[in-house]
């Protein structure tokens, strides 16, 4: 047996690759690089800091005229769209107007806002009813990830880590190790692996600590609270305010394009556990050991 | 007398160790070899060590056109038979510290990056026994191992890191091909 390990800067962050099998570094060397050549192909068609690639097309002429999409996209739009449907509407890719509000994404495009509903999806054709923007950085890297396993030999065991985002060919017996909330603490523990995939959503490593927010949070939760100025990739879809949330929540899925968009449900959703079961997932949560829970301290659902 | 004298430059150098030591490696990674690196990015194509050492003008040109610190004059670089590089630099961060090796073609287009090693480390470390023991029992009758701090661990979820330090990294490097290393 054989193993090699390579790391990459893509999808934002770090993807790491790691296959051991029966082969030569050679043939490993090109399984890995077969890996990665998806990942880029995913990141050169559904990224929205690029004007050039398929989304940016897509959020500039949707509204305008049905569009033709990859079949790629049309999986991730497909599937963002059935996980909105599912969970009422708290799984929305049409945030992204206020993800540029807080500056966490570059300013393209004009200011509009729709919601996943004006999305419509037929065949390979996407249109919109009106003018809105899509991101899919809460399901596109995930699914990267399954694209990058999915080239790989069945018979190697090949690891595949998105910045946390991951998924294991042979995830029996494997453990996995999640990061504290907050980074400078630098804790880790490790769990045992439940699934093919698993994601992980947590705080932006904030340089000050805001206490848990005051206001109200959605759906009377005590777990997510209103943002106080602080940016938060996770804006909710009904006040389309940034959340400020005091927890580390992963989900292990069948695929890590389920689990990176499950997290989103599960940290905004109190009452997530309907949702994840249907679509075989589950999800540890664990809240910070300061704030005001209500819920358990750790609940597997 | 003597005693008490080693006990205190004993205890004194502990604590000044301790002082000395600003960072706790938390987890470090090894990738690729720069040989290996070398080989999937320029396979057998010839290449020749340049010493490359920047002037204060040209960091100063780099620094304004990449809009990223230029932390180290001397650059590790190899020129290829076809006028490309490779260079094997160094991208510090808040919290990490990253080897990489990154190609260029003769027109310093880039052909590939590859992380070499990846260091993460922390300024201090706070211990949080209430936060790890929620995970003792995380699911009934389902004991989990508790980490120590491992230097070789392997699969880690968390709230995404970013790559930006690197993709500034790769900036620089390429404002350095455009300013010294395609005179080269």
């Amino acid at each position: 047996m054989n193993t090699l390990t390579r790391c990459k800067p893509l999808l934002g962050t770090y993807v790491e690759v790691s296959i051991t099998a029966d082969m030569d570094n050679q043939a490993l060397l090109e399984m890995s690089s077969a890996a990665f050549a998806e990942i880029e192909q995913i990141q050169q068609l559904m990224g929205f800091h690029d004007p050039d690639t398929e989304l940016s097309q897509l959020n500039r002429k949707a509204h305008l005229k049905p569009c033709h999409v990859s079949p790629h996209m049309v999986k991730v739009i497909g599937r963002a769209l059935e996980l909105s449907e599912l969970s009422g509407g708290v799984f929305d890719i049409t945030i992204a107007p206020e993800l540029i509000k807080q500056g966490l994404l570059p300013d393209l495009h004009q200011h509009v806002s729709g919601s996943w509903k004006n999305i419509q999806l037929e065949g390979d054709q996407v249109y919109f009813n009106r003018p809105l923007l899509i991101d899919l950085g809460g399901i596109a890297k995930g699914y990267a990830v399954d694209c990058a396993l999915a080239v790989c030999a069945l018979d190697a065991d090949v690891v595949i880590n998105a910045g946390g985002d991951l998924r294991m060919s042979h995830w029996q017996d494997k453990q996995v190790v999640i990061r504290h909330p907050e980074l400078e603490s630098g804790e880790m523990i490790s769990v045992d692996m439940q699934n093919n995939a698993l994601a992980t959503s947590a705080p932006y490593f904030v340089e000050d600590q805001q206490p848990f927010g005051t206001t109200a949070g959605v759906k009377n939760d005590m777990k997510v609270g209103i943002n106080n100025g602080q940016k938060s990739s996770m804006i909710c879809p009904f006040t389309r305010q940034p959340v400020n949330y005091r927890q580390s929540v992963s989900v292990f899925a069948p695929s890590c394009m389920l689990a990176d968009a499950l997290t989103k449900v599960a940290v905004l959703e109190p009452d997530f556990e309907p949702v994840l079961q249907t679509l075989g997932a589950e999800a540890l949560v664990v809240n910070y050991p300061d704030s005001r829970a209500i819920q358990p301290d750790y609940a597997l659902v | 007398m003597v005693m008490d004298r080693r006990n205190f430059i004993k205890t004194t150098s502990l604590v000044m160790a301790g002082l000395l030591l600003p960072s706790i490696p938390l987890h470090a990674k090894t990738y690729l070899s720069v040989e290996q690196a070398r080989a999937l990015l320029w396979g057998d194509m010839d290449m020749a060590p340049i010493s490359v050492e920047l002037t204060k003008d040209q960091i100063k040109k780099i620094k304004k056109a990449s809009k990223v610190r230029v932390r180290n004059n001397k650059l590790q670089a190899w020129k290829t038979a076809d006028n490309g590089w490779f260079i094997v630099d160094q991208v510090i961060g808040k919290h990490e510290n990253i080897d990489l090796a990154v190609g260029l073609t003769s027109e310093g287009k880039v052909k590939g990056v590859e992380i070499l090693t990846y260091r993460e480390s922390y300024g201090h470390e706070v211990r949080n026994p209430k936060w790890r023991s929620q995970f003792l029992n995380w699911r009934p009758g389902q004991p989990n191992k508790i980490l120590k701090l491992d230097r070789e661990i392997k699969n880690i979820s968390g709230a995404t890191l970013s790559c930006r330090h690197v993709t500034d990294g790769i900036n620089r490097l390429t404002h350095t091909w455009d300013q010294v290393l395609q005179h080269l």
